[in-house]
C-alpha cells in the first residue's frame, strides 16, 4: 500500500515540489494502459463506419500529396527531381509535427469533464494526442512509402536510421505541446494563432521549397530547425543517404531544448490547469 | 506526493488543518484582456477567489464506512476530490494510504462510442489496472451490473441508470482500499441498490474504507456508521451516526 502526502501550495518548498514532479513523472507509467488505449480506442473510432475504414489515413494523404505534386510540381518541380516523393519526405513530418502541437495544446479542453474527475497527471493528455499523431504519421510514412514505389521512390539502408528520426520529431513536438497547452489555457486565443502561424511557418520550412530557391531570403530557412528535422527525413527517403552530423546536432538540440522548456512551464503551472478550464 | 511503502498495511485518511481557494476566473481570458489588465490599474480578467473548503481537519480509519452530509455548495464534493488528488491543497497537509478509486458522478472517462467491454478496459486502466488482470472479472462485471446482453453495445446507448450500475460494478470489481461515493446510486433501481449494498457489506469486511456523499439520508442510514456534516466548507459536526443526524435534523427545522 502506498502512502501519498499532499502538501499545501501556499507552503512552497524547493526539493518537495521537485520529488513530487519526480514521482508524477515516475507514476505516468501506472497509466500506460490508459495512454495505450486510448491511442487505440481514437485510431479506432476515427474511420468507425466508414467504408474504407483504416485505408483512410493512407488515402487522405495521398490525395492531398497528388494534388501538391500535379499543381507544385508542374510551377516549382521541374527544378527538383523526383518532387513528388521530395515533397513526401517533408510534408509528413510537417504535418505530423503541426498536429502534434495544435493537438496537443487542445487535449486539456479536450478531457476537459475527465481531467476534473480523474487524479491522473495532466501530462498523460498531451501524450495521448501526440503518440497518436505520431503513430498515424508512421502510418503514413510506411503506407504511402509502399505505394510511391511504383513511382520512382526507391528503398535503401539508410531507412534504417528512421526510427531515430521519428524519436527526435516526437520529443520536439511534444515539447511544443507542452508550451502550446500553457499558452492555450492562459489565452483561448491562442489556437487560432497557431493555426495561422503555421500556414506561415509551412513557407518557412522547407516542404514545398529548397532553401537556394528563396535567394536573398534563404536565411529564413537556414536558421529554421524545422529545416533541420525535415532533413532527417529527406536525406534517407529522398537522397538513400544518412542524415548530416549538422542535422543531428540542430535538430536534435533544438528539440531537446524545447522538451525542458516545455516540462518546466508544466512543472510550474500543473496545479494551476484545474482551475483556467 | 511524497511516497513511502509504510509497514502498516492500513488504509488511511488524514487530512490536517486543510484549505481550499478557488479562483473564478471570468469569462476566457484572451491576450486583448491579458494586454489591458498590463496596464490597468483595475484587476480586469484577474480572478477573484473563494474559499470552498477552510481548515478541515478529520481522519478515517481502516473498516469505517463514513458519510458526508450538507447542504449544494458546502463543498462535499470537493472534499471527496481533494482525497482523490484532483484538487491540491492551498494549505494543509493530507496523507491517504491505499488505492482510491473514486466514483464521482456517472460514467467518468467513459467514451461513448466504444462498447461497453471496452469501456471496462479503458476506465479500470484509468484506475492503474492491467487489462489482461481484468480479462477474466469482465462477465462478473457486466452479470453484477444485470447488463450481459449490452457488453458488445456502444455506452452512448446505455440509459443514466445503465450506465451508473456498470461504474458501480466496475469500481466494486477493482478492489480498491478506498472508495469514494459521489451520489452514485443517484440512478440505480431499487433492486439494484439491494444488490449494491450487499456487495459493499462485503467490501467493507476486508477492512476497506468507503465514503458516501447522499442527499439520501435514508441510504446513508443504512450504509454508515458515522457522518460529517459540512456547512459553508466547514466541518459542523463529524462523529455517530444517530448524534450528528440529531444536530442535523435539529438545524434544519430552525
Amino acid at each position: 500500500m502506498r502512502t501519498y502526502i499532499r502538501t499545501g501550495t501556499k507552503e512552497k518548498n524547493f526539493f518537495q515540489d521537485w520529488r513530487d514532479f519526480w514521482t508524477e513523472i515516475l507514476d505516468l507509467q501506472k497509466y500506460r494502459f490508459f495512454i495505450k488505449y486510448r491511442v487505440g480506442a481514437q485510431l479506432k473510432v476515427k474511420y468507425q463506419r466508414s467504408v474504407l475504414g483504416l485505408i483512410w489515413s493512407l488515402l487522405n494523404p495521398l490525395f492531398i500529396l497528388l494534388i501538391y505534386a500535379v499543381v507544385f510540381g508542374y510551377l516549382i518541380g521541374r527544378n527538383i527531381p523526383d518532387f513528388h516523393i521530395y515533397l513526401f519526405a517533408g510534408l509528413v513530418p510537417f504535418t505530423a509535427f503541426r498536429t502534434m502541437t495544435i493537438s496537443g495544446g487542445k487535449s486539456l479542453f479536450n478531457s476537459e469533464t475527465l481531467i476534473k474527475k480523474s487524479s491522473m497527471s495532466k501530462l498523460v493528455y498531451p501524450t495521448i494526442s501526440c503518440l497518436y499523431a505520431i503513430v498515424e504519421m508512421v502510418l503514413t510514412l510506411v503506407g504511402v512509402f509502399i505505394i510511391l514505389i511504383a513511382f520512382g521512390a526507391r528503398f535503401s539502408p539508410a531507412m534504417f536510421i528512421l526510427p531515430v528520426s521519428v524519436t527526435v520529431l516526437f520529443i520536439g513536438g511534444y515539447g511544443c505541446a507542452l508550451i502550446a497547452m500553457f499558452l492555450m489555457v492562459w489565452f483561448r486565443d491562442f489556437e487560432h494563432f497557431l493555426t495561422v502561424f503555421f500556414r506561415g511557418y509551412y513557407f518557412m520550412s522547407p516542404v514545398l521549397l529548397r532553401p537556394d530557391m528563396l535567394g536573398k531570403y534563404k536565411a529564413v530557412m537556414l536558421y529554421n530547425p524545422m529545416t533541420y528535422m525535415i532533413n532527417l527525413f529527406r536525406a534517407p527517403i529522398y537522397k538513400s543517404a544518412l542524415p548530416a552530423l549538422k542535422d543531428w546536432y540542430i535538430a536534435g538540440g533544438t528539440s531537446l531544448l524545447i522538451f525542458i522548456i516545455g516540462l518546466l512551464l508544466y512543472k510550474r503551472n500543473r496545479y494551476e490547469y484545474i482551475y483556467h478550464l | 506526493m511524497n511516497i513511502s511503502t509504510t509497514s502498516n498495511k492500513r488504509a488511511y485518511i488524514d487530512l490536517q488543518n486543510v484549505s481550499l481557494t478557488f479562483h473564478k476566473f471570468g469569462p476566457k481570458r484572451s491576450f486583448k484582456e491579458t494586454f489591458i489588465s498590463w496596464f490597468s490599474s483595475k484587476n480586469y480578467g484577474r480572478a477573484n477567489t473563494f474559499s470552498v473548503l477552510k481548515n478541515i481537519s478529520l481522519s478515517i480509519n481502516t473498516g469505517e464506512k463514513v458519510g458526508i452530509i450538507g447542504k449544494n455548495g458546502s463543498g462535499k464534493t470537493t472534499l471527496l476530490k481533494l482525497i482523490t488528488g484532483i484538487y491540491r491543497p492551498v494549505e494543509g497537509r493530507i496523507r491517504v494510504t491505499g488505492h482510491i478509486v473514486p466514483l464521482l458522478e456517472i460514467a467518468t472517462g467513459a467514451n461513448p462510442q466504444l462498447s461497453g467491454e471496452e469501456n471496462v478496459y479503458l476506465i479500470s486502466a484509468m484506475y492503474g489496472k492491467n487489462p489482461y488482470e481484468i480479462k477474466n472479472k469482465i462477465n462478473d462485471i457486466f452479470s453484477f451490473a444485470g447488463l450481459e446482453n449490452f457488453a458488445q453495445t456502444p455506452v452512448k446507448y446505455y440509459s443514466s441508470g445503465m450506465k451508473s450500475r456498470l461504474m458501480f460494478s466496475i469500481a466494486t470489481t477493482l478492489n480498491p482500499e478506498i472508495m469514494l461515493n459521489d451520489e452514485v446510486f443517484a440512478g440505480g433501481d431499487e433492486e439494484f441498490k439491494h444488490k449494491a449494498k450487499k456487495r459493499l457489506d462485503q467490501m467493507i469486511d476486508k477492512a476497506h474504507i468507503s465514503v458516501f456523499v447522499s442527499h439520501n439520508l435514508q441510504l446513508l442510514r443504512q450504509l454508515t456508521s458515522r457522518l460529517i456534516w459540512l456547512k459553508d466548507g466547514k466541518i459542523e459536526a463529524d462523529g455517530d451516526f444517530k448524534k450528528v443526524i440529531y444536530l442535523y435534523h435539529k438545524y434544519i427545522k430552525n
